[in-house]
């Protein structure tokens, strides 16, 4: 059926020509899929998190109310989890592979070892074509030193995207310097002038050293033949002038939530200008005890809280946390929803997932993981809250985000080749 | 038959394994159930190490499971309890494997893998190779630690695409400090700035040389002083040159405290005939002058002085009143009697400038002169001369961004891509900066590369390899000219030369890298300058600024007692604290003027020493009140470096807030913890360590209440001593010097090597154990010690795959 005739028949009327015309005039291509993953440290309040009533009845938490309008454009799961994930300590086996499943190499650095993360298996694919294959935001550095109780690095605990099992992806946490490197050029002509050179560098290197250490260069010259694939990406995109983007200030936030929700608005206007198509976001570190006595009623460091021992007023705090995460994650859904793309919505063409690779953070409980997921790329209904049968494979839902987005794979880690139903 | 033969050949390793038989059913009964294959309790799986050469692979888990059969934590009180025969057999014969592995002297320097420069490293080896401190790094992602607990772990420092741009951010930043002119070689500026190109730069140095003629050139004649005084020395100087032809107007100068220049030049202005071209008015003026005879009187003299400083006079009043189109004449007037005057030869400017003037002049003129035939493009000589000046700068440049010398075709490639660089863009400043660049863009500045071999044996490092594990473990930094020059000359590895260099570069200020890098990570005060928490409502005081204060507390500390070479327990056992007015204010101690920190000794004998400060306090409180067991836990786990094992999963915390209405203070509700036997286990090893420093809030600020209560800070250790104060705590962690001494030893080798430890690091560590108990554990010998040992000086083999071509 072609636009006219879907148009008569919605309307009933027939249209004058050459409004017609310039109605049929080339428009702007739907665009492509983008893909998000956002990170909360510390579990949630497993009282006041899931939904009531299953598929499209459901009921809203009061957690989750913030997203009452856009109930039509989330989908709530449970009984999800990691069976990668049960062992290990509480935190940073839990953290690392949120994106992979597999299990995290207890080690306090010298054989780092996870999966490779999905978002990253996105970036390879419908990555390719925007400047940068993704980014990866936060607000935390990722914590110095190891966690000796526990025998981990916190390296774990700062990154769920991972290029490779051994490689994490840095996250920039500073706006202006994210902002920039999304909407700025990525070099100067004189620095893209020594690149051949250095990686002539690193050739003469490559045949002197050592196996590991050869791995080790690789990382080096991987990273070089990025940089090279972005610089030739963005000489040949028709130079768009972004000088006239508003820029996040250059000093650091003032408050939490102006951090978390500035890197959150990058997202998106990352996603709608097709710098990059895949992001992660972390709204903290694993163990974080990001202060949120901002928030009414909370008094302590958010890890702290989450180790309620299933006292009242603890349990309330929690809950408080949480439920301002989702508050800034439904802010982030409406403005993506409020910029048109084509006939559609940017969170028409996206999927973006919020959720924690743990429920109660009091026992660190690796099952029934607090997962949503807004956005509709791919055709994902929406509007209904999955209640999964108990022990679901996470990683079916990562198979089934990937294939929506055009990720051409057929299973993910443990997740078989049953990709959810969503 | 086979299986004899195995043990001929093979008799310890048969040995071993029919040894292990003996106590695995132990293993089987009272530790595999928690820590098997099946369930791996802590991450810790004993049932995968079955010989005693698994076992030595994996020390770190069974000397843990020793000390906790030891201590008779292991098995906990809940599960199945060995028999004391047991129990000790076990752990006699864990004790006699590793006794066993020693004794078989392991030597091994163990792998030293491919390390890129952290961000610290990165922004001091620049401002070592610059000279200025403005931290091209800081926009670096935070790099996570390893190994024993550091950021400059091999294994951690990863690349990836984000981390290259950030690195050729920093690289292009660096480079606009740099500066080239033709001569002079590679300097660097201050500021960050854009190069010339070669025309402006010749006018640079033009005015150059313009500015410092006129630093020493009289700008205008003084009528009423100069002109009259050197015109009757030029008289005078006349009249004795009729009488003695040889005579010497620079004496006669010297003794009416004149220029001899200049006088030398009026001598030649009034007297030389026929006269260089002068303006008509000027002639006239002059002419009362030439009518003088020998005889002529001083009236008259006095006469021809006046009539040439009144046309001087007069073409100066002109200059400014004349109208318009007559200035220019008596501008050139001036002009030609300015320019006899003082239009100096090289020769006669050297007598005016100081020694370094000098040299700076003739490097100018120099620089001027190869600028000018450099940009003609055919003068082969002047192209040949500027290479001869440009190879060896370029070595120099080389080397102290690579950090040892490069084959002569290396040199030549950076050579060609100067050259092509400038002719491509006619400025040899831009040429600079882009090599620079490109230096610093290259894998060869931003990871530490180390000369590999095969073969089996483990080699000595050379001198130049040693220079930069030395330079990165003291100073965080790269070697500087005093280390590549014993390096050339391959001196460094001398032992008494080492000593001696390490003796010089822990009294070198760069030395507080030490502070920032090691110790900050080692004892976590790094945390208060960025991630710690506490509450802004509760503490509103906790600022970035006391934040910055508590952090050179700290540090400062700490480089002051390696400084002073200070035995090891004087860390923490000391009335030594190092403090400003601003800190002094805020922990109530006597007052002190000015910002800047000093040492102040303590009266009162709880103050002094890293664990009474600021910081040691905030990041072991959680965010509303302290706590005894973050506190203890720092203490068992990074100073005495007897971690215990992680909680329970579901392990109660304690309330948030110390201001709490249910009565009970936090030692109550750490007794009723403590009560339950699966925490007591390692609470009584923490808690007691913890108590003591209660007499101290979350900033660090003595206190008589919490909560409205009295503090208590008394405590029983697990084996019965009291402590009753932070006094005490002090002595207690005096008396364990030795385990402190050792813990810090591991600590600090992981972080010089850049890995964790190893089972046959050990060996090490109980040759610095042996040395350091002779001298009291100083800081310094530690240190020397660690510069000396075997896995320091040395490096593996190359494994065999890693064929070099």
């Amino acid at each position: 059926m072609n636009r006219r005739r879907l148009l008569q028949a919605a309307t009933g009327l027939s249209i004058s020509l050459p409004w017609l015309e310039a109605f049929a005039a080339p428009k702007a291509p739907v665009g492509p899929t983008r893909l998000a993953f956002l990170f909360m440290p510390n579990g949630v309040n497993p009282n006041t998190w899931s939904p009531s009533g299953d598929g499209k009845n459901f009921t809203l938490s009061p957690v989750l109310k913030p997203l009452e309008p856009l109930r039509q454009d989330v989908t709530i799961f449970s009984n999800l989890r990691h069976a990668g994930a049960d062992n290990g300590d509480g935190h940073y086996a839990k953290t690392a592979n949120f994106l992979s499943g597999l299990q995290v190499h207890q080690t306090t650095g010298k054989d780092l070892r996870c999966g490779v993360s999905a978002d990253q298996i996105a970036a390879r694919h419908i990555g390719k074509n925007s400047v940068l294959p993704s980014v990866e935001l936060a607000i935390e550095p990722t914590r110095f030193g190891i966690d000796n109780n526990v025998g981990f690095t916190q390296i774990y605990g700062g990154h769920i995207a991972w290029n490779s099992p051994t490689t994490p992806m840095p996250k920039e946490i500073h706006p202006r310097l994210a902002f920039d490197r999304l909407f700025g050029r990525s070099l100067l002509s004189t620095q893209a002038s020594v690149l051949d050179e250095v990686s002539g560098d690193a050739r003469d290197l490559n045949a002197y050293l050592g196996r590991e250490d050869r791995a080790r260069l690789d990382e080096f010259l991987t990273s070089l033949r990025a940089l090279e694939l972005r610089i030739s990406r963005q000489s040949s995109q028709t130079t768009e002038d972004f000088s006239k983007l508003p820029q996040p200030a250059a000093d650091q936030p003032k408050s939490l939530e102006e951090h978390m929700r500035l890197m959150l608005d990058l997202i998106v206007l990352a996603f709608q200008m097709n710098r990059t198509r895949v992001a992660t976001f972390m709204f903290g570190n694993s163990v974080s005890g990001l202060d949120f006595s901002f928030l009414k009623g909370v008094e302590g460091g958010f890890h702290e809280i989450s180790h309620h021992g299933n006292k009242p007023e603890k349990l309330a705090m929690y809950s408080r946390i949480n439920e301002f995460h989702v508050q800034l994650y439904a802010d982030m859904l409406q403005k993506m929803k409020s910029i048109k793309e084509g006939d559609q919505t940017l969170l028409d063409q996206s999927l973006i997932l919020l959720g924690c690779g743990m429920r109660d953070g009091n026992g660190h409980v690796p099952i029934n993981l607090p997962i949503l997921v807004a956005g509709h790329a791919g055709g994902v209904r929406g509007g209904q809250h999955l209640n999964c049968p108990e022990n679901t494979p996470f990683n079916r839902l990562h198979l089934s985000l990937l294939q929506k987005v055009g990720v051409p794979i057929t299973s993910f880690g443990d997740s078989g080749t049953q990709p959810l139903e969503i | 038959m086979k299986m004899l033969l195995l043990l001929v050949l093979f008799p310890t390793l048969a040995f071993a394994e029919s040894d292990f038989a003996e106590v695995e059913p132990l293993l089987q009964k009272y530790c595999y159930e928690c820590h098997g294959t099946k369930k791996s309790k802590g991450g810790i799986n004993l049932e995968k190490s079955k010989s005693k050469a698994a076992i030595v692979a994996d020390f770190h888990n069974w000397q843990e499971a020793a000390a906790q059969l030891h201590a008779g934590d292991m098995p906990p009180v809940k599960a199945a309890q060995p028999s004391p025969e047991e129990a000790r057999r076990l752990e006699l014969w864990i004790g006699s494997v590793f006794t066993e592995a020693r004794a078989r002297g392991l030597k091994d320097p163990g792998p030293a893998p491919l390390r890129r420069l952290n961000r610290f490293e990165y922004d001091n080896s620049i401002r070592d190779i610059t000279g200025f401190d403005f931290h091209p790094a800081q926009n670096f992602p935070q790099e996570g630690g390893g190994g024993e607990g550091f950021d400059n772990t091999a294994a951690v420092l990863h690349t990836s695409p984000l981390m290259l741009e950030k690195l050729l951010e920093a690289a292009n930043a660096s480079s606009l400090h740099l500066s080239y002119l033709p001569g002079p070689g590679f300097t660097f500026t201050a500021q960050p700035h854009q190069p010339l190109n070669d025309s402006q730069l010749l006018f640079f140095l033009e005015g150059e040389l313009t500015c410092l003629r006129d630093a020493v050139l009289p700008q205008k004649l003084e009528v009423e002083v100069d002109i009259p005084k050197y015109m009757r020395a030029a008289w005078q100087h006349q009249r004795a040159v009729e009488k003695d032809p040889k005579a010497n107007s620079t004496e006669l100068a010297q003794s009416l405290k004149l220029n001899p220049v200049f006088l030398r030049k009026w001598v030649q202005f009034l007297n030389s005939k026929p006269r260089q071209a002068v303006h008509d008015t000027i002639s006239a003026a002059l002419k009362p002058w030439d009518d003088l005879k020998p005889s002529s009187d001083q009236a008259e003299v006095e006469a021809a002085i006046a009539a040439l400083g009144k046309a001087y006079a007069n073409a100066r009043s002109k200059i400014d009143n004349a109208p318009p189109d007559e200035k220019a004449i008596h501008h050139k007037m001036l002009h030609q009697i300015k320019g006899q005057l003082m239009s100096l030869n090289h020769e006669e400017m050297k007598q005016l400038f100081t020694p370094q003037q000098d040299a700076e002049f003739t490097s100018l003129e120099q620089q001027i002169r190869l600028m000018k035939s450099l940009s003609l493009k055919s003068d082969k000589t002047a192209s040949a001369q500027f290479s001869a000046q440009l190879r060896p700068q370029l070595e120099a440049l080389l080397l102290r961004c690579w950090r040892k010398p490069v084959q002569a075709a290396k040199i030549a490639e950076i050579e060609a891509f100067f050259l092509k660089q400038w002719h491509q863009s006619s400025s040899l400043q831009h040429a600079a900066q882009v090599t620079f660049l490109r230096l610093l863009s290259s894998p060869r500045f931003f990871y530490r590369l180390e000369e590999q071999h095969q073969g089996a044996e483990a080699k000595g490092l050379n001198d130049f390899d040693l220079a930069v594990r030395l330079s990165y473990f003291l100073w965080s930094s790269g070697p500087d000219e005093e280390l590549l020059t014993l390096a050339a000359k391959a001196q460094l590895g001398q032992e008494s030369i080492l000593r001696q260099q390490v003796a010089r570069m822990l009294k070198d200020p760069r030395s507080r890298a030490l502070a920032d890098s090691f110790a900050a990570q080692w004892l976590r005060f790094r945390e208060i300058s960025q991630t710690h928490q506490l509450s802004n409502q509760r503490f509103p005081e906790f600022t970035p600024e006391l934040r910055a204060l508590f952090y050179e507390e700290n540090a400062g500390l700490f480089h002051q007692f390696i400084q002073q070479n200070l035995p090891v327990a004087e860390l923490f056992d000391s009335r030594m604290s190092w403090l400003n007015a601003g800190l002094a204010k805020h922990y109530g101690r006597p007052p002190l003027q000015g910002d800047h920190f000093r040492l102040v000794l303590s009266e009162d004998p709880h103050g002094g020493g890293l664990l009474s400060t600021g910081a040691f306090a905030a990041i072991t409180s959680y965010p509303l009140r302290t706590s005894p067991v973050l506190r203890g836990n720092l203490i068992l786990s990074q100073i005495l470096g007897t971690p215990t094992p992680p909680p329970p999963p579901d392990a109660g915390k304690l309330p948030e807030d110390d201001h709490q209405g249910d009565g009970l203070s936090i030692r109550q509700r750490l007794e009723k913890h403590r009560a339950n036997p699966t925490c007591a286990n390692c609470h009584n090893r923490i808690d007691p360590l913890g108590f003591p420093l209660e007499g101290l809030d979350p900033l660090g600020r003595p206190r008589a209440l919490a909560a409205g209560a009295p503090v208590e800070t008394s405590s029983e250790l697990a084996n019965g001593e009291r402590l009753s104060s932070l006094v005490d705590l002090k002595k207690h962690l005096r008396s364990k010097q030795e385990l402190i001494t050792r813990n810090l030893a591991a600590k600090m080798l992981g972080y010089a090597m850049g890995r964790e430890l190893e089972f046959y690091d050990q060996v090490t560590l109980d040759q610095l154990d042996e040395q350091l108990k002779k001298d009291d554990c100083r800081l310094q010998s530690l240190i020397t010690g660690i510069v000396l040992s075997y896995p320091f000086r040395h490096r593996r083999a190359q494994e065999p795959d890693g064929v070099a071509k």
